[in-house]
């Protein structure tokens, strides 16, 4: 157990250089950062010096090894854009979209698992058909359009939520209810999924041979048994949102959330807060992915480390 | 044994087919036959012959789709199951007819201890409830003989070898206190010795708690070794019921003659005498006797026509269906 921990831990430090390098590489290719920072109006000289204190004038592998050497001591740096420290501007982006994006993933989660069950109870049934096309479209409508929707029903005319922005219980529930749609899409397909393989499985032919009644093999029995796949997927949905994937919804519903920052990152080519954004995106998927795996094994009793 | 008169079970005319997308496939076709109490009737047959088929449908187990039960009457203890509502179907199966699967290694649900297993049979099928229940399912592993039966209670599934997981399956299946017991090649995928000590286990079993016992094989050692009687199964039908050692000395279809004659020409130390050609396709099986194209005896009536089922001595004692049944009046 411990061992594995170990192991975990050096080989994120390895992803996490790798991808280090990669984003360093990416940011300074695509553009010049003194071109948006400086107005059209500034002068050669105006230009030269901002380069030079920006450090953008010394050669690529001067400024990839102070890179690296910055982030060996966790220093990130100020950005260029925002003029505080980069960890200090992460810290304020990232929390309201943690909070936003867990609510969303249990949202999901509740949701999800139970539209799978009802769906794979009686396969082929008209609620199993209307459950595939509403988990269907939960996946494949674009989550800005939805919430787009759900905010012209229910806040601009029915107006029982606020249209945008942060604070209080009525931000939350459509911006929560839109990022939920597709993860609880995901869920709900692959709970009726391997529900039905459970169902069909030999140890569900011995349950029901000794008088185990059909919902008490649902729960009792299959329930546990497809936690570790809806765990993975659900999981993959987390980090996707929280890596910038709830952007959109963001954007649409004024959510000051680590999404926007990001888009905003990137139009100002702010490349030390990239960096550093990159730098916890990477951090936080390795340490939900160490989580999952541990949560594999109260699951399942064949999975230890 | 077979004085008892009692029966347990009456099946009668019995067909389960699987509608799949090439057609239908009669994996159980117009099987009748019967067990008394306390006997063991074993089902003899090779593999895709409709034993597990015939077994799972007296248990309603056949899931549609792609399976049916298209038509007879299944009678236990005088009540007919077929036409049930599958809320007291539900309250039949453990108690009253009880089944070990065939597959140990799979046939257990991997994240549920043993212990709860066996205990979910007994609160079920017993009533028993708490420290009570589990005292009952400590008391099971003892009696299929597992050693230190308080610990292995808390293993998984998994943490166990294939020849404990196929006692765990008989355990959980006595532990209903079933009135019948379907036994599906409990020991297929057994080595030698453990084999020997399932069926030692079984039959001591069957004395102490006088049960009836369906017996699903395709190892004649076994089949001499439990039965009492023998129905011998071909292409989905039931070709051939008497007591074994008709079954064994003078059987009456050709196929069981065929079979039989590969044990007696090995212990005569002859060649080995095997029946020539395979089993028929499912889906598209011979017109006339399922078995005639392998048939040495196969006349033109055969190729047309289909055996009906006959009492060979008039006393119930040995039914066959074939045109003509050897040793036997024509």
């Amino acid at each position: 157990m411990g061992k594995y921990i170990l192991q975990r831990l050096a080989f994120t430090v390895v992803v996490i250089f790798c991808i280090s390098i990669m984003v360093f590489v990416i940011t300074h290719v695509v553009g010049n950062p003194v071109d948006i920072m400086l107005p059209l109006t500034a002068t050669e000289q105006q230009r030269i010096e901002l380069t030079q204190r920006l450090g953008l004038d010394q050669p690529l592998h001067v400024q990839l090894i102070t890179y690296l050497k910055d982030l060996a001591r966790l220093n990130f740096g100020v950005s260029w854009w925002q003029r505080v420290a980069c960890e200090e501007v992460i810290m304020k982006f990232i929390i309201p979209t943690a909070f936003l994006v867990t609510l969303s993933c249990l949202f999901a989660l509740i949701i999800g698992v139970p539209l799978g069950i009802i769906s794979a109870y009686r396969p082929g049934s008209l609620l199993d058909r209307t459950i595939t096309i509403l988990s269907l479209s939960g996946v494949c409508l674009p989550p800005f359009w939805i919430g787009l929707m759900l905010m012209l029903v229910f806040a601009v005319n029915l107006g029982w939520f606020y249209t945008s922005g942060f604070g209080a219980w009525k931000h939350l529930i459509l911006p929560m209810i839109t990022l939920a749609c597709n993860p609880a899409g995901h869920v709900a397909q692959i709970v009726r999924f391997e529900m039905l393989q459970q169902l069909n499985s030999l140890y569900a032919i011995t349950a029901r041979a000794k008088g185990v009644s059909e919902v008490t093999l649902l729960f009792k029995h299959c329930l546990k048994n497809i936690m570790v796949p809806t765990v993975t997927m659900l999981g993959v949905d987390y980090v996707a949102l929280m890596a910038g994937g709830s952007a959109t919804v963001e954007v649409v519903f004024g959510w000051p959330g680590f999404g926007n920052l990001i888009t905003g990152t990137i139009e100002n080519l702010d490349f030390p807060l990239l960096q550093a954004e990159v730098f916890f995106v990477a951090v936080f998927v390795c340490i939900i992915n160490l989580l999952i795996d541990f949560m594999y094994t109260a699951f399942d009793p064949r999975i230890r480390f | 044994m077979v004085e008892t008169t009692e029966t347990v079970l009456e099946v009668k005319n019995l067909s389960t087919s699987f509608f799949l997308r090439e057609g239908e496939v009669k994996a159980v076709d117009d099987v009748s036959f019967h067990i008394n109490k306390g006997e063991v009737l074993a089902i003899l047959g090779e593999s895709g012959s409709g034993k597990t088929v015939t077994a799972l449908s007296l248990l309603r187990l056949i899931s549609w789709p792609p399976g049916k039960i298209k038509a007879g009457s299944v009678n236990l203890n005088g009540q007919e199951i077929l036409n049930l509502p599958l809320s007291k179907m539900r309250k039949l199966r453990g108690r009253g007819i009880a089944m070990i699967l065939q597959e140990p290694m799979s046939s257990l649900n991997p994240s549920q201890t043993i212990g709860s297993q066996i205990m979910e049979a007994v609160q079920i099928n017993q009533g028993l409830f708490g420290e009570e229940a589990q005292k009952k399912a400590v008391d099971m592993l003892n009696i299929v003989r597992i050693p230190s039966p308080e610990k292995r209670f808390y293993n998984y599934p998994h943490e166990l070898s294939g020849g404990m997981k196929q006692r765990i399956m008989i355990a959980i299946a006595l532990s209903c206190r079933p009135k019948l017991l379907i036994a599906d090649e409990p020991t297929c995928s057994l080595d030698v010795t453990i084999q020997a000590q399932i069926l030692k286990l079984m039959k001591q079993l069957r004395s102490e708690i006088d049960m009836t016992i369906l017996f699903i094989t395709s190892d004649l050692g076994i089949v001499s070794e439990m039965a009492d009687r023998v129905a011998v199964m071909y292409a989905g039908k039931m070709i051939e019921i008497t007591d074994v050692f008709t079954t064994f000395e003078k059987p009456a279809h050709p196929y069981t003659r065929g079979v039989m004659g590969s044990i007696m020409a090995m212990k005569a130390g002859g060649r080995l005498n095997i029946i020539p050609g395979d089993p028929p396709n499912l889906m598209n099986l011979p017109a006339g006797c399922k078995f005639h194209p392998r048939c040495e005896y196969c006349r033109d009536i055969c190729k047309d026509e289909e055996p009906h089922y006959t009492d060979l001595n008039g006393d119930g004692s040995h039914f066959v269906s074939c045109h003509f049944p050897l040793g036997g009046r024509r």
